[in-house]
């Protein structure tokens, strides 16, 4: 960011950088949703790729730290579809606990792994060229006012744009997404059709998992190089509320996303322009408390995308287990 | 006729006595101290691998346990609401001294200490007095308003800016002080203040390059290990900058952070607390008996609050003039000939 850059490039930057972990975890938590399973532990499982990206980069590779992130966060979405696909039990409480144990064993590990640093007299911040850094695109970042804000991006932004693209494609035009969406509408009819719902449905809780796991590793290794207990800061919960207001739906979801983003990046600018700037108007925001900038991106997101559309309903067969209980069982 | 062992040779008795004596043995052998061996429990609210606060606080409670050859137990993450419970339990297992880390321990701290514990309460950050509590005032006021006049002459665009973690006294007291001391040097100098979070980096990070884009080029941050994000922000801004450009510098607050990875060509100055010289302090006054109630100050006249500058960017950043500027007002808010509210 260089001092004195053009206000709209600035804005459209701050909002693509903010919206990129939650257009990716939003598009794993939408197509397990889809498929019929709702995770809230999606905050824990971006928790958990933050700290397993960050401490397996500290090797000095920030590859491996990102696939370590989406491992990390697909062990994690494992145990969740070992309990609540396989063991039948409820995805609500399931992720709840996920949530629980990710805050807990993450701030755990971040102890063990800056105590055995210290021991053997170790840096516990990332060593020289682990993390990512922006990755701009020949010729196109240098396209005026939106040229930077898209094309001198991190790695993981031009993977989420390719990725929210197929997996728009294989929902809308693909068998896969026709089974996808059936796992969540009717699974009846997948059972019926010899499709294994329970196999599927572990499928799209180990999907959404990776892309939370990418999610928390470009918080940790790509935009802020660190790691702090708790530093997604209920991001997870955004998105899951995104999914939900934006009714199930790749537009609704990534117009959230960066609606929230945008909203985002102009409130810290007026905060800062209210103090700042030669302006009459901009000083007399001065006497509104800054609590009330921050409100903005969540008040905005939610008016919007409950506005937008809200009589599209969501699967069927949203948060209920499969096989169904039976009145003997 | 069966033998019978003496009275004293009897097994069980043998037995019996062992469980009896043994550890008095083995309590003498490890020496007294094991018996009056002090006790200190330190309540954090935050996670003690926070870089900041709270990792400050669990070092200085380890190098006072060290030096006191005292045992020490920390306790991350407390609510308040949780405290109260926590903090008797310490009573209850006989500690002698219990540190609240933040100015939210002060109500639990005040309930356990009204039910009339032999266990002795302090409570960090803090500025209110209630009975039976050492109340630590960790004032930065002055350490601030020195960073600010630093900032100001550091300043090529005249604007600066602070970010706290949260509007709380302590860190508002920051900003005055920052306020107040740059306006000393630069009276239409302006100052932006922002408030984001003590464990969001990237929420740190995206406001300190709102900063930027603003031509703030001077930032004084306390957020703790928010605080690894406002540094990146820094320092990929500085990349930027081209040769001969003027760079963007940031401030450290809390413990030193002039030599942090990120970015510490551009860190001049940090202000400091000395956190392991106030709790020596308390924890001495507990264990000879010294221990009163009342706010204790902790500033920038006993030692503990103080600006440390950085050394490896004299010459090249802070000039010999802004050292004796800076060590000049120390002087005189130590002297109280200075005073920060009269800015």
């Amino acid at each position: 960011m260089a001092a004195g850059e053009n206000i709209v490039t600035f804005l459209a930057q701050q909002m693509i950088a903010a919206a990129v972990p939650l257009v990716m975890a939003g598009i794993g938590e939408l197509v397990a949703e889809l498929a019929g399973v709702i995770n809230i532990g999606i905050e824990g499982l971006m928790l958990t790729g933050c700290i397993a990206a960050y401490t397996a980069a500290s090797c000095g590779y920030g590859s491996i730290g990102l696939c370590a992130g989406i491992l990390g966060a697909m062990a994690l979405a494992a145990m969740f579809a070992t309990v609540a696909v396989s063991g039948r039990a409820d995805q609500i409480v399931c992720g709840a606990a996920i949530n629980i144990l990710a805050v807990g064993a993450s701030g755990t590990a971040w102890a063990v792994f800056q105590n055995w640093r210290q021991k053997h007299d170790m840096s516990v911040s990332l060593p020289h060229g682990a993390g990512f850094h922006k990755w701009p695109l020949p010729f196109l970042s240098r396209t005026p006012f939106f040229g930077p804000a898209l094309f001198d991006q991190y790695t993981l932004c031009y993977v989420t744009i390719l990725l929210g693209i197929l997996v728009w494609w294989l929902l809308r035009y693909a068998r896969l997404g026709l089974i996808i969406r059936s796992l969540g509408d009717f699974p009846e009819a997948c059972q019926a059709a010899g499709i294994r719902v329970r196999a599927w449905r572990w499928g799209a809780v180990l999907f959404a998992g990776g892309c939370a796991g990418a999610a928390g590793a470009y918080l940790s290794i790509m935009r802020t190089h660190s790691f702090a207990a708790d530093m997604t800061g209920g991001q997870g919960f955004v998105v899951l509320a995104l999914v939900i207001f934006g009714r199930w739906n790749l537009f609704g979801l990534t117009a959230g996303c960066l609606l929230f983003g945008f909203i985002n990046a102009l409130q810290q600018v007026l905060q800062t322009a209210r103090y700042t700037a030669h302006n009459r108007l901009l000083e007399s925001l001065q006497h509104i408390p800054f609590q009330w900038f921050q409100m903005l991106p969540y008040a905005a997101a939610l008016l919007a995308l409950a506005v937008m559309a809200k009589n599209r309903p969501g699967p069927r067969a949203l948060g209920r287990a499969w096989p169904p209980e039976t009145p003997g069982e | 006729m069966p033998f019978k062992l003496p009275l004293l040779f009897n097994p069980r008795r043998i037995a019996v006595l062992l469980w009896v004596i043994l550890p008095v043995i083995l309590a003498t052998v490890h020496g007294k101290p094991c018996l009056a061996k002090m006790k200190i429990a330190l309540i954090c609210s935050g996670s003690v691998t926070d870089g900041g606060w709270n990792q400050e606080g669990r070092d200085a409670i380890e190098r006072v346990g060290k030096k006191l050859h005292a045992r020490v137990s920390v306790v991350e993450r407390v609510s308040p609401v949780w405290a109260v419970n926590v903090m008797r339990d310490f009573a209850m297992r006989g500690y002698q001294l219990v540190i609240g880390h933040g100015y939210e321990f002060l109500v639990p701290a005040t309930q356990v200490a009204a039910q009339g514990v032999k266990t002795r309460f302090a409570v960090s950050g803090a500025d209110i007095a209630k009975p039976h509590i050492a109340t630590l005032n960790f004032d930065l006021t002055e350490p601030s308003y020195q960073l600010g006049m630093l900032a100001a002459m550091l300043s090529k665009t005249g604007k600066i800016g602070f970010i706290g973690g949260e509007k709380i006294p302590s860190v508002t007291a920051c900003f005055r002080g920052f306020r107040a001391g740059a306006r000393s040097v630069n009276p239409h100098i302006r100052v932006a203040q922002a408030y984001t979070s003590w464990d969001q980096p990237a929420l740190s990070k995206s406001q300190a390059e709102a900063f930027i884009q603003q031509h703030i080029d001077v930032i004084y941050q306390n957020v703790d290990a928010a605080g690894k994000g406002v540094f990146e922000a820094v320092a990929q801004a500085d990349r930027r900058v081209k040769k001969g450009g003027d760079p963007i510098y940031v401030f450290g607050c809390n413990r030193n952070q002039n030599n942090n990875s990120t970015c510490s060509k551009f860190t001049p100055a940090s202000a400091v607390i000395r956190l392991d010289r106030a709790f020596m302090q308390v924890a001495l006054a507990v264990k000879t008996g010294k221990f009163t109630a009342g706010i204790k100050p902790e500033n920038l006249h006993n030692g503990v609050c103080l600006v440390v500058l950085n050394p490896r960017l004299f010459g090249s950043v802070i000039t010999p003039r802004m050292r004796s500027a800076l060590a000049a007002a120390g002087r005189r808010l130590k002297a109280g000939t200075l005073s920060v509210a009269g800015h």
